[in-house]
């Protein structure tokens, strides 16, 4: 469907050098930091941006697009914003039915500089898919919002990506955004491609130290595999490789099983430790344990109160030799 | 709103004002002086004088025409050079600036020259059967050219102001970019080229020094304040110098309020 052949645009000292898949229908978020490279690349499906070398091919698709800061006409009303592209078409649209859907409705005689920024966003997102795109490009749609209005969007997106015949490329630096809306998340940096995958894969086999620490990765220690086991410090941990020499492995907070007792389990992996700190976050406990390492367990807070945790008190961490991904 | 740091001190704040104030004072002064020694009488009396209504009417269209000749070649123009960076530009935009600089007097002389028969434009506009000594031609000309940096410069600041993105949308919407520019950066930048629009008028009415050497009549009213002065004096170039004075502040005034309404998307 979209195809990035051997792209290569170079900006004053930065190159960005991609090749890329993106299939019909398909979410496809690209991630990265400020500065990766992300925006030149969107710009360059979008033709704002003619690539040095390779190839972008988007086919006969039009290209609908939304932005951080909307970019809607300021001297035409929400209306009259909407309806713009219906000048270049010959098809009659009726905007009752999609306003209704975006809830904005209400707002329609308004002029840009009268609406709160979730209403713009809405408008653009209006604006956009009157134009019956196949392809819809999100540069950091959400970023200017407050997290209220943001979940309310995204759900609505996603609502219209289940709907809708559109292919969804959208460029962020927000992890959990990209995770929620996401078939497949492609993480970049400094202009190239470190890993694509679903957002299971990013998040828990993550190629690089990188990419682990761009999807926020715990527990990423780094030491020299021997026979069956790696041999971190003083601490063995069984895992399951063909890979030899220095790694760096991770394990996940939730693959993690904490214990006041030692459990009877087939699990290969089991540690005693004292608990050195616990973090209460929205929906859950993070508890850090100095096992000779310090290793982070996620627990909920129902767990947490059950089992009486406190600092210092000696409990067991226990985890799969499945659990642990090496890179 | 700014949170302004600004430390005040009573001497700092005495000599900056003070200074100042013999700039506005050096402006406001003569202007002023000049608009109370004319009795009401003696401008009535002016401005019912058909020779003065004549001179008048002609340097107000004669620069009417000068700058909608500048809305169409110069507006592009600076366009091009607030959106664009290109070898050369600086030259380009210092070309612009020049009639800012240049003694009015060597525009005309320099002017006379290129449109005179003896040089090959002058010959070939004189076959179409346009002349540029001595007629309107020749004043719209002088016009343009000491008036046309002030539309060209207020313009390219006004385009500077929409962001070029918004042009991006509108292409991705199906627009081509003719229609881009028409719907999107013209009607939000048009204040400005307005605004540009009346400097350029406002300050063509007011050429002398180009005009006197490339056409002495038909006369416009900078020339006709020039002429009182040197064959009758003071007293009769002085009603006529305040009526254009009004004349010039009246459009200003005018403009610049019908521009302030329009305020829906600031």
């Amino acid at each position: 469907m979209i195809k990035l052949k051997n792209v290569y645009k170079k900006l004053d000292k930065f190159q960005l050098d991609i090749n890329l898949d993106i299939q019909k229908n398909e979410y496809f978020v690209i991630l990265g930091k400020t500065g990766s490279g992300k925006t030149i690349l969107l710009n360059l499906i979008a033709r704002f941006l003619n690539a040095d070398a390779g190839e972008v091919i988007t086919g006969n698709n039009k290209i609908g697009m939304l932005y951080q800061n909307y970019l809607l006409f300021p001297h035409y009303t929400v209306k009259e914003n909407i309806e713009y592209s219906l000048k270049f078409s010959t098809k009659k649209e009726n905007i009752k039915e999609i306003c209704q859907l975006l809830d904005i409705s209400h707002i329609i005689d308004r002029y840009p500089k009268n609406l709160s920024g979730g209403e713009k966003q809405r408008t653009a997102l209006a604006r956009a898919i009157i134009s019956k795109p196949q392809i819809i490009l999100l540069d950091e749609p959400f970023s200017s919002l407050d997290i209220v209005t943001k979940n309310k969007l995204i759900t609505l997106i996603k609502s219209i990506h289940k709907k809708e015949n559109i292919t969804f490329i959208h460029v962020t630096h927000d992890l959990e955004e990209a995770i929620t809306l996401a078939n497949r998340i492609c993480v970049i940096e400094q202009g190239k491609i470190l890993q694509i995958g679903t957002p299971f894969e990013i998040l828990k086999k993550p190629i690089s130290k990188f990419v682990a620490n761009l999807v926020g990765a715990r527990n990423i220690y780094y030491g020299k595999i021997q026979k069956n086991f790696i041999q971190i410090h003083h601490l063995k941990i069984f895992i399951n490789t063909d890979k030899t020499g220095f790694v760096n492995i991770t394990i996940s907070p939730e693959d993690i099983l904490l214990s006041i007792k030692k459990i009877d389990s087939s699990a290969r992996n089991y540690f005693s430790g004292k608990i050195i700190n616990i973090l209460l976050k929205q929906y859950l406990c993070e508890v850090e344990v100095d096992i000779g390492i310090t290793i982070i367990v996620f627990i909920t807070k129902t767990s947490c109160e059950k089992l009486s945790l406190k600092l210092g008190k000696e409990v067991w961490v226990t985890f799969k030799t499945t659990k642990v991904h090496i890179f | 709103m700014d949170i302004k740091l600004y430390k005040k001190n009573k001497l700092f704040t005495f000599i900056f004002c003070g200074l100042g104030a013999i700039t506005i004072f050096t402006i406001i002064i003569p202007i002023l002086k000049i608009i109370f020694d004319v009795n009401l009488l003696d401008l009535k009396k002016t401005i019912l004088d058909n020779e003065v209504a004549s001179t008048i009417l002609l340097s107000l269209k004669a620069s009417f025409y000068a700058s909608i000749a500048g809305f169409i070649s110069g507006v592009p123009l600076a366009y091009i050079l607030a959106r664009t960076n290109f070898k050369g530009k600086i030259i380009i935009e210092s070309i612009i600036d020049l009639p800012i600089i240049i003694p009015h007097a060597a525009v005309g002389i320099a002017l006379l020259s290129v449109v005179g028969k003896g040089f090959f434009i002058g010959k070939l506009f004189h076959k179409l059967g346009i002349g540029f000594i001595g007629t309107e031609y020749g004043i719209t000309l002088a016009m343009f050219f000491v008036s046309v940096p002030f539309l060209i410069n207020t313009a390219k600041e006004g385009f500077k102001m929409v962001d070029p993105q918004l042009e991006h949308a509108a292409i991705l919407l199906g627009a081509n970019k003719f229609r881009a520019f028409w719907d999107i950066t013209l009607p939000l930048s048009i204040r400005s080229i307005f605004s540009g629009m009346i400097m350029m008028w406002t300050r063509g009415i007011s050429e002398f020094g180009a005009i006197i050497i490339l056409a002495y009549h038909p006369m416009v009213v900078s020339i006709k304040i020039f002429e009182r002065f040197e064959a009758y004096g003071l007293a009769y170039a002085k009603p006529i110098a305040v009526l254009l004075i009004l004349l010039s502040l009246l459009i200003f005034l005018i403009l610049r309020l019908l521009l302030k309404k329009d305020k829906i998307y600031d």
